[in-house]
């Protein structure tokens, strides 16, 4: 395919467009490639014909709304409102890791951060102005929309932990005034989005803990709102047992596993006084403290932790995406020398990654594998995309990068589960009593069954998939790289 | 426009006060900003939709572009590209990133409000080519080229403009369309054999 059929491509569509000639005059102009010619024009003008798609008035009303309240938030000055206030200190609580580093959070941001979840439980401090709709309003949409912001807003996984737990504050605000009100199914549904918040925040939590990110502070949080969350719903059940209905059973069953989730990370933290174990192979998921690094090479800082850095990729925490970044930034501006410098930067980092895989162990290890695999496969692409555009000279460093990125890959995907626990002499890192907090049990009221205070739960067997709140990846651009 | 990386080439325009409600912006006017999205929110979404196949998935990235823009805003040069050009940037790595984590793409929906806006009649002569089964071959296309087609034909936009996008000369982005048309030709010929 030479550049002169795309340049008499082009110049034909110019033509036709504009009106200056018919396509079939265009290939009579051109009668040794009329064949091709004439099906990428009938291609390109049957794209150009597809219908002129608009987004709904509705998607427009909303996002516009949405998006300023979001940016208000973020941008402007504290305004006299002390909701107002309020509601940026809490943006600013939340900013993503290269504004708040996890490891320097403070005892005032926590405090705050304690302090949001607790305000928007009790439905104080919201400024949405959607905030009293319950599931099921005609304006509960625009509640949900705002909160997406929310969480785009939010940066890495302990941002996102958080912004999760916000939202399972609210939905816990939900299912209480559903209760007050007697709506049995708007219960069910504030219940099952409860579930789904603590869950994505559980996760979070598990992919913080596992890039060895300290989340004790984050499990206190959780614990100190349990008992809250179970007198609401206590309260809730007691509000609507006399309406019998399925809608109230599976509302405590959903509450109820959303408690157990939250159980479950509390059970999860560790004591900062004791020593972090070494993890072992049986070890669970909170293997991966920050301790448990592997010998060697340390790894870059993640991109998030680094002011100025690029935004929050996924597969961060694995230290490969500030590295890639960079390459990719070399090669578009056709730098060599940089190129090679920063490739073996990168393959330093991929070294180091595999290195830390293989010392990892149970939940941590799968963990980390699907992570390194993930990034592996996105800088796969993205080198991949480059070849062709970088010069020759860096052209082999590329290739020496995609080599170490196929052997990464390779012994990522072989990571397939968590090795088997060693037979005997170890002991279990499964709560003492799993029988005091198993599935939760519905009570004769309807069924908020859940589990005692203190009373942790089994540790959840099943490996937290993938994010799919995570912010996409935002690859160094030409001119204007957003 | 001269052939070569287009960067400091382009002539800034204030279309219809674009400019001034960037500078705006930049300077932190929320509502400048909202008139931003107001003027090229329905090209964002168009872009998105056509590389995406549905309408949810447009309209949550779509919130994600606006999201992005302003949080970058700051770092914007209009001598490097038209605002809409860097708001499809945007859109485009964040298209990619979605495509990664979801590997079948189908056009899904087709309730939209649209309409046909070619009316050249050599578009009439046109109708082999089945809408959908259109849709879901751009949707197949390799990224660059799935950007390019949906820019040049859904957006009309120059290649003058697509180049500052991709940060590539207009002689590329030519190839590019050339290659582009090529595999889409390719994928509507194996889907009739399928």
């Amino acid at each position: 395919m030479s550049k002169a059929s795309a340049e008499t491509l082009a110049r034909c569509l110019a033509d036709i467009e504009s009106g200056r000639a018919t396509l079939e005059q265009c290939l009579e102009s051109h009668r040794e490639e009329s064949h091709d010619l004439r099906e990428m024009l009938e291609l390109a003008l049957a794209v150009r014909s597809l219908p002129l798609v608009r987004p709904s008035e509705e998607f427009r009303r909303q996002g516009r709304v949405a998006l300023v309240e979001a940016i208000t938030a973020v941008s402007e000055p504290p305004a006299a409102s002390p909701a107002r206030r309020f509601w940026r200190q809490m943006v600013e609580a939340w900013a993503p890791p290269r504004q708040l580093a996890w490891g320097r959070v403070g005892v005032p941001t926590l405090i705050l951060a304690v302090v949001l979840v607790l305000t928007t439980a009790t439905g104080g401090g919201v400024v949405w102005a959607s905030r009293d709709t319950l599931p099921g309003d005609t304006f509960y949409e625009v509640k949900t929309s705002l909160e997406g912001w929310q969480l785009a807003f939010a940066g890495g996984d302990e941002g996102k932990a958080q912004v999760h737990l916000q939202l399972a504050a609210k939905r816990l605000d939900e299912v209480e005034r559903a209760a007050q009100a007697g709506r049995a199914d708007s219960v069910r549904l504030a219940a099952e989005a409860l579930e789904h918040s603590l869950l994505q925040a559980d996760g979070h939590l598990r992919e913080a803990e596992t890039a060895g990110k300290d989340v004790s502070e984050l499990a206190d949080l959780l614990a100190d709102n349990l008992a809250r969350q179970q007198a609401i719903l206590a309260g809730a059940r007691e509000q609507v047992a006399p309406e019998p209905g399925e809608a109230l059973g599976k509302a405590g069953e959903k509450a109820g596993k959303g408690l157990e989730v939250a159980a479950s990370a509390v059970a999860r933290k560790p004591t900062r006084d004791e020593p972090t174990p070494t993890p072992t192979p049986a070890a669970t998921s909170m293997a991966a403290t920050p301790t448990a690094t592997a010998p060697g090479r340390p790894l870059p800082p993640p991109a998030a932790d680094k002011p100025g850095g690029p935004p929050a990729r996924k597969g961060e925490g694995t230290g490969l995406a500030p590295r890639a970044s960079a390459l990719l930034e070399a090669a578009r501006e056709g730098n060599p020398e940089e190129v090679r410098a920063q490739a073996d930067e990168l393959i330093a980092t991929i070294d180091a990654e595999l290195a830390q895989l293989e010392t990892a162990g149970g939940i941590a290890r799968v963990n980390r594998g699907r992570r390194l695999e993930s990034a592996l496969l996105e800088i796969r692409a993205d080198v991949q995309g480059l070849s062709d555009h970088v010069p020759a000279e860096a052209q082999t460093a590329l290739a020496k990068v995609l080599q170490k990125v196929e052997q990464g890959l390779a012994r990522a995907q072989s990571v397939d589960g968590p090795p088997s626990a060693p037979q005997g002499g170890t002991a279990s890192p499964t709560p003492a009593q799993p029988t005091a907090t198993a599935t939760p049990t519905p009570t004769a009221g309807g069924g908020f069954g859940s589990p005692p205070p203190g009373a942790p739960p089994p540790l959840p067997t099943e490996v937290p998939t993938e994010d799919e709140d995570e912010p996409p990846i935002s690859p160094p651009g030409p001119a204007n790289r957003p | 426009m001269a052939e070569g990386t287009v960067s400091a080439e382009l002539i800034v325009k204030d279309v219809d006060g674009e400019c001034t409600l960037i500078d705006a912006a930049i300077a932190g006017d929320v509502q400048a900003f909202a008139s931003l999205y107001d003027r090229y929110v329905d090209k964002v979404h168009r872009h998105i939709y056509y590389r995406v196949g549905n309408r949810a998935d447009a309209e949550d990235l779509t919130q994600q572009v606006f999201l992005r823009a302003w949080q970058a805003i700051g770092r914007y040069r209009r001598s490097a590209a038209p605002f809409i050009a860097w708001l499809l940037t945007i859109a485009h790595h964040l298209v990619v990133n979605f495509r990664r984590q979801h590997r079948t793409v189908e056009p899904l929906d087709d309730g939209f409000a649209a309409g046909q806006r070619w009316t050249n009649p050599e578009a009439e002569t046109l109708s082999k080519y089945d809408y959908l089964a259109l849709r879901r071959a751009i949707l197949r296309l390799k990224p660059e080229r799935q950007q390019v087609v949906v820019m040049r034909f859904v957006e009309d936009m120059d290649y003058a403009d697509i180049a500052a996008a991709l940060g590539k000369s207009e002689g590329n982005v030519r190839v590019i369309q050339h290659r582009a048309l090529a595999e889409l030709r390719g994928l509507l010929a194996h889907e009739v054999k399928v």
